[in-house]
Formats: C-alpha cells, structure tokens, sequence
C-alpha cells in the first residue's frame, strides 16, 4: 500500500528535509514537507488511485481535508519522527495533536462555541494567531510572520502544510489570497490532520 | 481436688526449617485440643528469634493433672510418626518433668513417671488409648483390644467402664464395615443431590469432598479409604454427564470413540472430564467479570496445573467461555474485538465508540483511511455482524448498526428526495438538528450524546467514514447511502414488517435504483 511513497523522488525529497532540518533551516524544512505532502497526493492521483475529493485536476491539489485524511500513515511517520528528532520534541504533527488532544480533554472547551471573536485555543497555543491589530482577533498571521526557530511555541511547525491553500479558499476564509494568512482556521482541515495522525497512531508502529 | 500442671512443649530439632518448625507448632496445638476435655486450654506460643525474624518454636499451655496421660500418649504418637527432638517440660506443685528426646518410647517412660507422682485419670487415659487405635484404623483391632485389656487392668478400671470408654472412641459406629457403609451412603446421596441441581448441565462437584472429608474425619474413617469412596463415586458422575455430552454431540464423535480401544476411552474421557470441569471452573470465575480476579486466576492456574491442561487448551477454553458468556468475538480479518466488547461491557460509551472507529478501519485494512462509497464492501460482514451484536447486546438493542437500520426502514417511506432522506436520518438518530436557511444544524462529534439516554441507533456513530470531526460530525451522503445499502444486504432484516407495507418496498426499490 505503501509502495507509492517509497519510490525515488520522494525518498530524494526526504533525504533533503533530514539535511535542511539539521541545519535547523526550519522554514525551507516546513516548505519542503508541505511539497512532500503534495507530492505524495499528486502521485496518488497519477497512479489512478480513486480520491475521496472530487478532483478536476486542473491545478495543483491542496491538502483539502479528504486528502489529509488519506496521506499515507508510513509517510506521516517519517516526517514527524525527522521534525521531533531535529526539533527535540519541540516541533512536529506529533507534538502538534498533543497539543490539540489536551485541549479537546480539558473541560471548558465547547467546540461548538466557534467564532471570529473566539479562535480554537489550539491556534493560541501554537502561537499561530495574529498578533498586530491588523485584523480583528481569530485571523491567522501571514505565513512569513510566523518564527522559524526554536525559540518559537511549541508545535509552532510544521505549518505550511495549513497555510497552502488555493486562492478561493483563501478567500472563503477571509484572507487575501494568501493561503491561510489573515483567514479564519479552517477548523475542518485542522482536525482532518489531527484525526488522520490518531488513526495512524492506533496502527501501532 | 485438681491439681494444675504447666507444660512446655519446643522443638530444637536444628534440621527443621523456619516455617516447618512453625507448621510443627500450628498442628501441634491442632493435636492437643483433638484431645478429650482441651477445647478451653488456652495456648500460649513460645517465640524464638531466628535469622532476625520472630518465630513460634513451641507452645505453652496449663491444664489438669487428670488428662496430662492422654497429652503424654498423644505426644507419643506424635513422636513415633514424626521423630523431631523436641524439649518437653512438664511443671506441677511438687514435680519437675524434663526431657529433650526425639523417641517415643521416652515419653512412656516420662508417662510412669508422671502417674506415680501426680493425681491421675485412668479413664481419661484409657480413652486416649482407644481414640488413638480407633482413629488409625477405624475400628478397634483384636490385638488392640488386648492390648486395652492389659491397661485397663493396669489402670484398675472395671470392664463396664471399659467398654463404656471402648464405645467413645469408636463412636456410633463401631467397626470399620459400618463407618464405611455409612459414609458410603452419605456420599451417594450428596452426589444425587448434586445430579437435581445441575439438571442435565455439566457441573463440577464443588465443595462435596471438604464437607464429607470432614464427615469422615468425625466418623473415625481413615481419610484415604474415604477419599477412594468419593473418587469413585465422583467418577460414575463425570461419566453420566459424558455419556449425555457425547449423545448431544453427534454420531461422528461416537464413531472416533468406537475404534479406540477400552484404555484410550478411558483416558480420554478422564482427559474430557477434566477439560470439562476446567470449563465450569472459567464460567465461575467470569460470571460476575469479564476477565477472572487475581483470586480467581489463582484458583485457575491451579486447576489447570492439577489436571495437566496445557496453557493453549486452558486459554481456548477460557475465550470459549468469555464469548458465550459476553458475545462472541469472532473476525473474518483477524481484528481482535476484546477492547470493545470491554468497553462496551463497561458502558463507557465515549471510548467504545472511539474504539468502534479503531476496529472498522482495521478490518477495512486500508492504511487507517476512512471508509468510503467505494471501499464500504471490504469490510466483512462477520465483522460487521460482532460490532452490531456487542453494541446490541450492551445497550438492549437501543444501538447497533440493525437499530440504525430500523430507523431508516420506519422513516424511508416518508422521503422520496434523496438528500432529505439523509438528513432526516441524522435528524432521528440525534447527529444533527434540523436545519433552515441560517443554521445547518450540525453537531461538533464531541457534543454527541454518549449515553444510553440517546435516541435509538445515535451509536455507533459513523465517524470511521468522516475525514474531520471536531467541528462538526457530518457524514457525506454518498457514504451514508454506500455504507446502509451495504448493511442491508450483510445483514437484512426480518421482512415480516416490510413485506406488508407496500410503500416500504416501493422505498427500497427507489433506493436501489
């Protein structure tokens, strides 16, 4: 099943991120694992393999939430045990559903209290919320705003995989175009990822 | 008059282990107040320190002169069974007795000693006599008889207190032939009694052989000949419960029995029998819990162990008897339903319902994905079947995929469009509120209601074939419609009802088209 992720281009793809990550250049580490995520659902695609989403096709896929629910669990390891190794923890998928596992546990959240004015803690506690009075409370930063080092909170990265989105999406969220920069969190896509890492997790290594 | 004598009796055998000497002291004190008239003598034990730990190594105890014969004799005994140096120290008014011996015979000696200086029962002495040749044999041999003559001529005792004390020791029934009679008849009736209360279900007979070990032991019947009354009769039982096993069982196993010789039926019933027990002893210990306490564990470990069941067969047995007793298990894709029927078992729905998510995409065998139109006809429908029946079984019918499938049976004929037909669906199970223009009426998964207080079928949920959940739980239609169209056809219900009702099919029609 795994047989698409473990071929060349992508295991050349991984080899860089180990090189980039232990030169603790974290932003190109988060960009590449964002295209190694792509990648991967691209290669699904051309091997014929029915998605969940409806694809057209014309343009480049976007981690939408029925693709990240079927992003290989195999490869998902692989890029979380690289980001906590380098990392020491601090960063990761891993780190990041702890996070948002805790908060779903702790007794005052009330998921269906979602608003603008009201943002998913998860994104306070990532530190992904914008901080300048740009816009309103609850908009995300701008991709390029957010702190590429370890001095960063915690499960602050890998981030990119969340920002990358098409235009209109974008648009939906009230951003600008600009991926998930300036948008509402799209709470679908986040627990998307975070319920594909628990199912991987129930795998059991 | 009675005269009082203290008496020390220590063992300083140095070959005797720490807890021997402490068993030693326990069936010491057992020993003495066996005795005629003891009951009420309080023992003190004597403690010694050895290797940094307290230790009884003796006993200490104040009793009549009168029966300090029958303590002598029974110590005796003790000594000719078991020869342990021991320090024995007797103490009345006007009279020190010492000796440390590991001989019987020095004891008798001691006893002379003891009956010229003291007041002194010759019929308590007799007594001891008796009991002790009666209790060995169950009745009172000619050479003991004798024997006794020579003492209670010794003693000065009449032949008519004789015979008296004589009748004592044996008890009610004198001679051997009779106690064994009677504990054969007793034996008997305890194992019809057992026969009226299995009714025809194979019970092992737990408990008879401590009651009627007693009973011997009160009888004067030595325990072996008892026991070999018991097994025998225990046997016959085990044989009539096998012989109505293997008359239910079919003519296939009767014919494999027909071709083994006497000797290979025989130890294959008694393999059977054993086996057959060890399974009574699982329904036992798993009729209040799911998986046996820590003492019931022992108490099976022990049984397997004693009746040399091997760890496979014990744990085959042990999961035959879990499943009849709590749902069966069982998986054509080899996912193991243990947890859920646990958590189910518990009522903790929050976590079975998780857990439900864990098996169905393990069965699903897909890289964890969730379930979809096009892989919904992976799954098994054995597999299907043991989650419907465990949340079935645990909730009274209220959940399970057959409840959801009611509900959609008693409302389909109601929606022809196919769009309302699900989300009136979501809206009887409870997973979603009605909508209108401004509200789509969506739950968040963990706002569901996880409790027995829920509408029927509003568990399992179907978050194995939802990509998100956490803002709202909203299976696709597309899915929805695969996933019922499949468990109608693994699992259809009984038509009875529908059969009648001409819209219902007219329904099912539409829908299969």
């Amino acid at each position: 099943m795994q047989a698409s992720v473990s071929n060349s281009e992508l295991d050349a793809s991984l080899s860089e991120l180990t090189l980039l990550l232990k030169d603790e250049d974290w932003e190109a580490a988060d960009r590449l694992t964002a295209d190694i995520l792509l990648l991967a659902v691209e290669q699904r695609l051309h091997s014929g393999e029915r998605l969940l989403q409806d694809t057209s096709a014309s343009h480049r896929p976007h981690l939408a939430a029925e693709t990240l629910a079927t992003i290989p669990c195999q490869l998902l390891y692989a890029l979380d045990s690289q980001w906590q190794g380098a990392s020491g923890g601090h960063f990761g998928f891993s780190t990041q559903l702890q996070i948002y596992t805790e908060i779903l546990s702790s007794a005052t959240f009330d998921p269906a209290l979602r608003n603008w004015a009201t943002p998913h803690p998860f994104f306070e506690s990532v530190g992904w919320l914008m901080l300048f009075p740009v816009r309103p409370i609850g908009f995300l930063r701008f991709y390029n705003w957010l702190e590429f080092d370890l001095e960063a909170p915690k499960g602050h990265l890998p981030a990119m995989w969340y920002w990358h989105l098409p235009g209109m999406a974008s648009l939906r969220l009230g951003g600008f175009s600009t991926g998930q920069g300036a948008g509402f969190g799209d709470l679908a896509r986040l627990d998307a990822m975070m319920l594909r890492m628990t199912r991987c997790q129930q795998l059991g290594g | 008059m009675t005269q009082n004598v203290r008496c020390l009796i220590k063992f300083v055998d140095p070959q005797l282990k720490r807890d021997e000497v402490v068993t030693e002291v326990h069936y010491l004190i057992d020993d003495l107040c066996d005795l005629e008239g003891m009951g009420q003598t309080r023992f003190e034990k004597v403690s010694e320190i050895r290797e940094a730990d307290t230790i009884s190594v003796g006993v200490k105890f104040e009793t009549d002169a009168e029966r300090l014969g029958a303590i002598l004799r029974r110590l005796r005994d003790r000594l000719y069974y078991r020869p342990i140096d021991t320090l024995f120290f007797f103490q009345a008014s006007d009279l020190n007795l010492q000796i440390q011996t590991h001989r019987a015979e020095d004891l008798l000696g001691l006893l002379d000693i003891a009956r010229s200086g003291l007041l002194f029962s010759p019929a308590c002495d007799y007594l001891a006599e008796a009991e002790t040749y009666s209790r060995t044999q169950g009745e009172l041999s000619p050479t003991e008889l004798d024997n006794l003559n020579l003492l209670r001529q010794r003693l000065g005792l009449s032949v008519e207190q004789a015979d008296d004390l004589n009748a004592k020791a044996t008890g009610p029934y004198r001679t051997q032939a009779e106690k064994r009679r009677h504990f054969e008849d007793i034996t008997q009736a305890e194992f019809s009694r057992l026969r009226t209360l299995a009714a025809g279900q194979p019970l092992a007979p737990k408990d008879i052989w401590s009651v009627l070990q007693e009973l011997a032991e009160n009888l004067g019947l030595p325990i072996p000949t008892a026991e070999a009354i018991y097994q025998q009769h225990q046997q016959r039982y085990d044989d009539d419960n096998l012989n109505l096993l293997q008359f239910a069982s079919g003519p296939a196993e009767a014919a494999d029995l027909g071709a083994a010789t006497p000797a290979e039926i025989e130890s294959q019933t008694q393999a059977q029998a054993d086996l057959d027990q060890y399974r009574s002893l699982c329904r036992q210990a798993m009729a209040e819990a799911l998986y046996p306490s820590e003492f019931d564990q022992g108490r099976l470990a022990q049984s397997r162990r004693l009746r040399t069941i091997s760890l496979e067969e014990a744990s085959t047995i042990e999961a035959a008897v879990r499943d009849e007793l709590y749902g069966s298990i069982e998986s054509a894709t080899g996912v193991d339903y243990n947890r859920l029927r646990e958590l189910l078992h518990q009522q903790a729905w929050p976590a079975a319902d998780l857990e439900t998510e864990v098996v169905m995409l393990k069965a699903l065998n897909h890289d964890m994905q969730p379930v979809t139109a096009a892989t919904v006809q992976r799954l098994s429908p054995v597999d299907l079947a043991t989650i419907d029946a465990l949340w079935s079984r645990y909730s009274n019918g209220r959940f399970g995929f057959k409840a959801q499938q009611q509900v959609y049976r008693g409302q389909q004929p109601l929606q022809s469009d196919d769009h309302k037909r699900w989300a009136v669906f979501e809206e009887t199970l409870g997973w979603r509120e009605p909508s209108s223009w401004l509200y789509q009426g969506f739950k968040p998964y963990y706002n569901l209601t996880f409790s027995l207080e829920a509408p029927p079928g509003h568990l399992p949920t179907w978050r194995w074939c939802c990509v998100s959940l956490g803002h709202r739980y909203s299976p696709s239609p597309e899915a929805m419609e695969a996933v019922m169209a499949y468990l109608n056809d693994c699992m259809p219900l009984e038509s009875a009802m529908t059969a009648l009702d001409p819209t219902a099919i007219a329904g099912e029609v539409n829908h299969a088209s």
